[in-house]
């Protein structure tokens, strides 16, 4: 009897048990259906709340909007909730404004599209998430950081533009570089292949990817150019009047000297003018002689039989010399030759004389082609055991061969010289 | 002999078709005028948006683009009324004859975009027209075109960029010959005078020709 009662007792239980069990069971799935209901302001997981959005403008009569990719198609209206996945197309000169709470106003411009990802509060940081997603179009984003931080994105396939607080810009569209532009306030942006960038505070900046970093695009867009567009510059020749503003534009003699000033080489630039395609410069220098006495002389022997000095100084293929010269102060002095536009290829004996044969001097010479050294001599001692030293340098024109330039696929013509041995 | 004569013969010949093959413009196997040619804003904005995604644009795509963009509808029922409707408003070059599907030229646009915008250009155009190397050259320099050549196509997206290039260049009062122009020159985009009007003025107002829905 008593077993009876226990077996009795256990029952009930039980049943208790499975009706409570079955009663959760039924509680559970309401429970989720009310949270999709009320999905637009919802708690999505642990501490984020889904935000709502609003239409408040709309231009045109292209104007469309979708409440989820499986979603249809409608009409966009003024005063239109939204919610996360709501995604906005627009035609040729229409425009639609919509804001995401509390204060993110997003404009999309004509012929664009662009979805809201992800649009979430968390109460606990005091902080408001929001990406976007632009497939191509322009859109603008403009909003006030009061007291709450805003971390919102804008995502292209060619950019992201990343927000805290600010009015801000970004354009990806075919047929042109992807450009990000801050109205005012700071904003991060990132163009594909580069990276990110800082930009923005009080003034308005704009990068693109052509001209990445904000300084460069500020200097692009205020420099002035002499030269209009059908003037056939270079990408380099523009930017070089750009980074030259105080010498009015470039001159091709002007960008030589400052290549050998500088020891740089500035690439794909083709002057207006004709540069010598062949010049030979031919340099004797010498030093340690008595100041103002010491006299050595340049002579040079062209192959056709020509012997240029500082007393036939023409030579009749286009050599001159610079005329004789004694030693300074300092007992130093330099005594040249050039032929500027063309000169005989050939051997050429190469003399130094000390005429002076009381002194003495220790000097050499170079020989210079299209402003590229391809031979100097070893130090020369001169003096009255050994007056004179001469040479025989074979010289002639460089190969000259095209290249393309591999940033910038401009084809030029490069100087392959003889070198020294 | 006669058999490595022959042999060379064929190889020659097999370049040639080859190279002839080569030269032949894209095709388009489905025009989007097929689908989508119809007048409603629903069915216009499903032509932009599925043109966009198109790696090359046709001709009658393109033309069906440029007159929905210029009258808002398109009434042409085939491509045939849609290449009459371009010549009454001399939009297209004179000796125009390329086929409905194949990939339309930057050349061919920048006539009808010159003519569109009212575009006189330079001595050679007012002399002789626009044709389709000088309407891309000043298209180009006008910052309306990217440096492309006359004969080059455009996808979809680019087409679609182009078209709203175009709108940005109508949006504001635009002195064709003006220094700014070449003062911008070095800049990959719109004047930056041009460029805040045109992006301010398309945030904060409706553009004329547009009507707000409420």
């Amino acid at each position: 009897m008593v077993k009876l009662k226990a077996t009795y007792s256990m029952k009930k239980y039980v049943i208790i048990l499975v009706v409570f069990l079955a009663m959760c069971a039924m509680a559970g799935p309401a429970a989720v259906h009310a949270q999709d209901d009320n999905s637009s302001s919802a708690e999505v997981d642990g501490q984020a709340v889904a935000l709502k959005g609003t239409i408040v403008e709309v231009g045109g009569m292209m104007v469309q909007v979708r409440h989820g990719a499986d979603q249809p198609w409608l009409a966009a209206k003024k005063g239109m909730e939204l919610t996360q996945g709501a995604e906005f197309r627009t035609g040729p000169r229409c425009y639609v404004k919509f804001v995401i709470e509390p204060n993110q106003l997003v404009v999309l411009d004509r012929l664009g599209t662009i979805k809201i990802l992800e649009a979430v509060r968390y109460a606990d940081m005091n902080k408001v998430k929001t990406d976007l997603g632009m497939k191509y179009g322009r859109t603008r984003y403009d909003v006030e950081a009061a007291g709450t931080e805003h971390e919102s994105t804008i995502y292209s396939p060619n950019a992201t533009l990343a927000v805290r607080g600010t009015d801000a810009q970004i354009e990806d569209e075919g047929g042109r570089p992807v450009r990000i532009t801050s109205y005012h306030g700071e904003i991060l942006a990132t163009l594909s292949g580069f990276k990110a960038v800082a930009m923005g505070k009080k003034i308005k900046t704009s990068i693109d990817q052509s001209r990445p970093v904000p300084a460069d695009h500020a200097l692009g867009e205020t420099s002035l150019n002499a030269h209009t567009a059908f003037a056939g510059d270079t990408q380099a020749e523009q930017e070089l009047v750009e980074q030259m503003p105080n010498m009015g534009g470039y001159d091709p003699v002007m960008l030589d000297a400052l290549a050998d000033a500088l020891d740089v080489t500035i690439d794909d630039t083709f002057g207006g003018t004709v540069a010598p395609e062949n010049s030979l410069f031919v340099l004797a220098s010498w030093e340690g002689g008595t100041p103002m006495v010491t006299d050595v002389d340049l002579n040079l022997h062209e192959p056709e039989g020509f012997n240029l000095t500082a007393y036939s100084p023409v030579s009749p293929n286009g050599g001159i010399h610079n005329g004789n010269v004694i030693s300074g102060m300092t007992g130093s002095g330099i005594e040249s030759a050039l032929y500027a536009l063309d000169f005989p290829e050939g051997s050429y004996n190469i003399r130094l004389d000390l005429t002076t044969t009381t002194s003495q001097a220790v000097g050499f010479f170079q020989v210079v082609i299209n402003n590229i050294p391809v031979y100097t001599s070893l130090p020369i001692v001169l003096n009255m055991f050994a007056p004179s030293h001469s040479e025989n340098v074979d010289i002639y024109k460089p190969q000259q061969n095209v290249v393309a330039n591999q940033s910038t696929g401009f084809q030029m013509m490069v100087d392959v010289l003889p070198t020294q041995e | 002999m006669h058999l490595k004569q022959s042999a060379k013969t064929g190889l020659i010949l097999a370049a040639m078709t080859l190279c002839l093959g080569a030269c032949n413009n894209a095709q388009v196997a489905l025009p989007l005028t097929e689908q989508l040619a119809g007048n409603s804003p629903e069915m216009q904005l499903d032509f932009w948006h599925t043109l966009a995604t198109r790696p090359v644009t046709s001709n009658d795509e393109a033309f069906h683009g440029l007159i929905l963009y210029v009258n808002g509808q398109d009434n042409s029922t085939d491509y045939a009324g849609r290449v009459e409707w371009m010549n009454s408003q001399n939009m297209l070059p004179q000796d125009f004859d390329r086929p409905s599907n194949e990939s339309v030229h930057h050349g061919t646009l920048a006539v009808a975009i010159t003519r569109l915008l009212d575009i006189k250009g330079g001595l050679i155009m007012r002399l002789f027209g626009p044709t389709p190397r000088y309407a891309t050259r000043e298209l180009r320099y006008m910052k309306i075109m990217p440096r492309v050549s006359p004969h080059q196509t455009l996808s979809g997206m680019e087409f679609v960029g182009l078209i709203a290039r175009i709108e940005d260049y109508q949006r504001i009062t635009h002195v064709v010959d003006s220094d700014s122009l070449r003062d911008q020159e070095n800049s990959t985009d719109t004047p930056a005078q041009e460029e805040n009007k045109s992006t301010d003025e398309s945030m904060g107002r409706i553009p004329q020709a547009a009507q707000t829905t409420n």
